[in-house]
């Protein structure tokens, strides 16, 4: 009578699926906590984060292939590149446009991602490129479930950077002073903060977590320019469950969405879309603000 | 107000109609003086495919294409005219896939098309393609619909996938020792077609279904779809993927140390497959109906390579510069036949005539007033250690 779990749940092969939505859940954490920062300090709500970190993983390519530089060297610079492509758009193309309608930024970011797909397939070619894998070896097996040395790689990455994130953020006096912006820019600014220096920084940051996610998951997804359209999709949607002004709600929200992709993808791979989505649907319905996100509340 | 829905249904309609009085038809070519691209000095041909995306591997194809009939317009063309040949970027996407045909139909005034591509892209053209009498030879794909049922002006040439999928289910049954079947299939017509045939073969021989685990072409990661496949307990995982989740999910069930028997549709026969796939791939059974690309023995294939060296030397030799290649053989040959005094009528009635013609990589190609099917035969390939091993003659149908 009680009974009605369908069996079909109870035979899923949970741990591996879980293992896998993790991986694939952190790569999405990753790309969502930049579409996060780059918005609780600039206000604005980045579309050109897949292409962006596609852009940089084609730059790591050369990098690995043309300079045949060792991985860790190249993901350095790549990182290096990212930051400073990051800033460079910050401080060219949105310094400058006009805010008064928030549509402006996100045409503008629209734009820049499409400018980098017809870019970067321009450079580089369509083709679809293999691209190194930056650990090679037998997977580590627990029981039946199977972990890749990749994707070991992947949780060890991201759990490394969001320490180092959330310890910049709290003890860090730049970290404090973006959490400042983010909270009152006005008052920020009084206090003697320079808000264009941290405008740069949350759009450097934020595009070299971005190319994090490009260089881990372009060994599984190949390399070519559309390679993020649907990473930066599920990030965005992971990063609006999570409540877009809350870090660790866009690494809740990546590894949840992960999660529903792994066991959507496993019990009914054409409805996996339509699954994580109805999701999102459901969670914003109920909670509007989103996962971890603030209620914002203006006065009338 | 309710003058907008009837305003949207007016366009819709307009849109969705083959058959606008606007569009070149049969009889205008036939009674004309004048034929959609003809002129007395050239030749308009029309293609399109994915240049980019998932399935961008195939662009190949039409720029081969394009070189063979830049050599044939170097020999000084096809009685007296060059060709003029135009192909089109849709991505792999069939609402553009429409509006590249629509384009190449009523404003390039293509006189045919040679080596359209994909299945769900073919599809959404068909009934455009028909209604305009366009003929098109070799359309890339096996879907069967291409020929059956009949259809005047469609030419197919490549092995249907019905009878492709046929051929390797009873091979695993029957060869390989196979006992469970997966299909790992793309959730369209190309995919359901290998699907159904697998399904129905085994029903034929009242054996239990086979696994069928799906997955859309914007997908980018299989792992869990590779998992599906390794929990069913099949022995044998029979693919109706394009290159990149092909190669994705042999890739994904290496990981996780799932190593069935594989076998594989034709439409990844290529070397960019091995990259794609790492080392999971060895062992795996493709299908071919061209002879393998790389046999030097065969006397077709040496001029293959000679073209590509000279006229495509930045495309790779393989299985998709090969269709390409000979696309353009089998279309050169129809134009020859169409003779000087060229209509699209002219042009089909003297391809209903071909018959078991050698002269192209197609082993033997025949048709009739009443059959445009093409190939009914493929052989097995090997992929050993990056490259195919061609491992059985020509196989037909049980």
């Amino acid at each position: 009578m009680l009974s009605v779990t369908p069996d079909v749940l109870i035979d899923l092969p949970w741990g591996q699926l879980l293992v896998n939505g993790l991986a694939l859940g952190s790569l999405y954490a990753l790309t969502a906590f930049g579409i996060v920062l780059i918005y609780k300090t600039t206000q604005v709500i980045t579309f050109a984060q897949g292409e962006t970190a596609m852009f940089s993983t084609f730059v790591a390519f050369t990098l690995l292939t043309a300079f045949q530089l060792p991985f860790a060297v190249a993901f350095a610079l790549t990182l290096l590149f990212a930051g400073l492509f990051g800033a460079l758009i910050e401080r060219v193309v949105l310094r400058r446009i006009s805010t008064t309608t928030v549509l402006n930024p996100v045409i503008v970011t629209v734009g820049l991602s499409l400018i980098l797909l017809g870019g970067a397939g321009w450079i580089w070619g369509y083709e679809i490129r293999t691209f190194p894998d930056p650990v090679v070896g037998p997977p580590f097996r627990f029981g039946t479930i199977v972990l890749s040395q990749l994707n070991a790689l992947i949780f060890v990455v991201t759990l490394v950077l969001m320490t180092i994130l959330f310890a910049f953020f709290r003890f860090s006096p730049t970290g404090i002073a973006m959490r400042a912006v983010a909270e009152n820019r006005m008052a920020a600014q009084l206090m003697g903060i320079s808000i264009g220096r941290m405008n740069a920084l949350g759009w450097g940051m934020g595009t070299a977590m971005g190319a994090v996610t490009g260089m881990l998951i372009a060994p599984i997804n190949y390399l070519d320019p559309s390679m993020m359209g649907d990473v930066a999709l599920k990030a965005f949607a992971a990063a609006v469950v999570g409540g877009l002004t809350s870090l660790p709600g866009a690494v809740v929200g990546g590894l949840l969405l992960g999660i529903v992709d792994s066991v959507a993808g496993f019990e009914a791979p054409e409805l996996r879309n339509s699954i994580a989505f109805a999701l999102i649907v459901i969670v914003l319905v109920v909670r509007p603000a989103g996962l971890l996100g603030r209620r914002e509340t203006k006065k009338v | 107000m309710a003058v907008v829905p009837l305003l949207v249904a007016l366009l819709v309609t307009a849109c969705g109609s083959g058959t606008t009085p606007g569009a070149p038809s049969a009889t205008a070519s036939t009674v004309g003086a004048t034929v959609p691209g003809v002129t007395g000095t050239e030749v308009v041909v029309g293609s399109w495919g994915p240049q980019d995306g998932p399935a961008g591997f195939y662009g190949a194809i039409d720029r081969t294409l394009d070189a063979y009939f830049k050599m044939i317009n170097d020999q000084g063309g096809i009685n007296g005219r060059k060709i003029r040949f135009i192909y089109e970027n849709d991505s792999y996407q069939p609402a553009k896939t429409v509006a590249a045909v629509k384009k190449l139909v009523e404003e390039d005034k293509v006189f045919a098309l040679c080596g359209g591509l994909g299945t769900p892209n073919n599809a959404a053209v068909m009934d455009y393609v028909v209604a305009n009498n366009v003929p098109h030879v070799w359309p890339a794909t096996g879907t069967t619909m291409l020929a059956v049922p009949f259809k005047k002006n469609i030419y197919a040439v490549q092995l249907n996938y019905t009878t492709e999928a046929t051929i390797a289910t009873q091979y695993a049954l029957d060869q390989l020792g196979t006992k469970k079947i997966a299909v790992f299939y793309q959730n369209d017509a190309f995919g359901k077609e290998g699907l159904d045939a697998v399904q129905a073969e085994l029903k034929k021989r009242n054996l239990p279904a086979a696994t069928a685990v799906s997955y859309e072409t914007a997908d980018t990661n299989f792992s869990a779809q590779a998992l599906k496949l390794q929990t069913s307990g099949a022995d044998t995982v029979i693919l109706y993927a394009v290159p990149k989740p092909g190669g994705s999910i042999i890739a994904e069930m290496g990981k996780i140390g799932y190593a069935p028997k594989l076998l594989s549709s034709s439409v990844i026969n290529d070397p960019s497959i091995f990259a794609l796939a790492g080392s999971a791939i060895n062992g795996m059974l493709i299908e071919a109906y061209l002879p393998a690309f790389d046999d030097t023995s065969n006397p077709k294939i040496v001029e293959y390579q000679a073209f590509m060296a000279k006229y495509a030397p930045k495309e790779q030799i393989g299985g998709f510069t090969e269709v390409g290649y000979a696309y353009g053989q089998v279309f050169i040959e129809a134009l020859k036949r169409a003779g000087k005094e060229l209509t699209r009528e002219g042009f089909m009635a003297n391809l209903d005539q071909m018959k078991n013609f050698t002269g192209s990589l197609v082993p033997s190609l025949s048709y009739s007033p009443t059959d445009h099917a093409g190939v009914k035969a493929a052989y097995f390939q090997a992929a050993k250690d990056g490259k195919f091993v061609t491992v059985t003659g020509y196989i037909t149908l049980k």
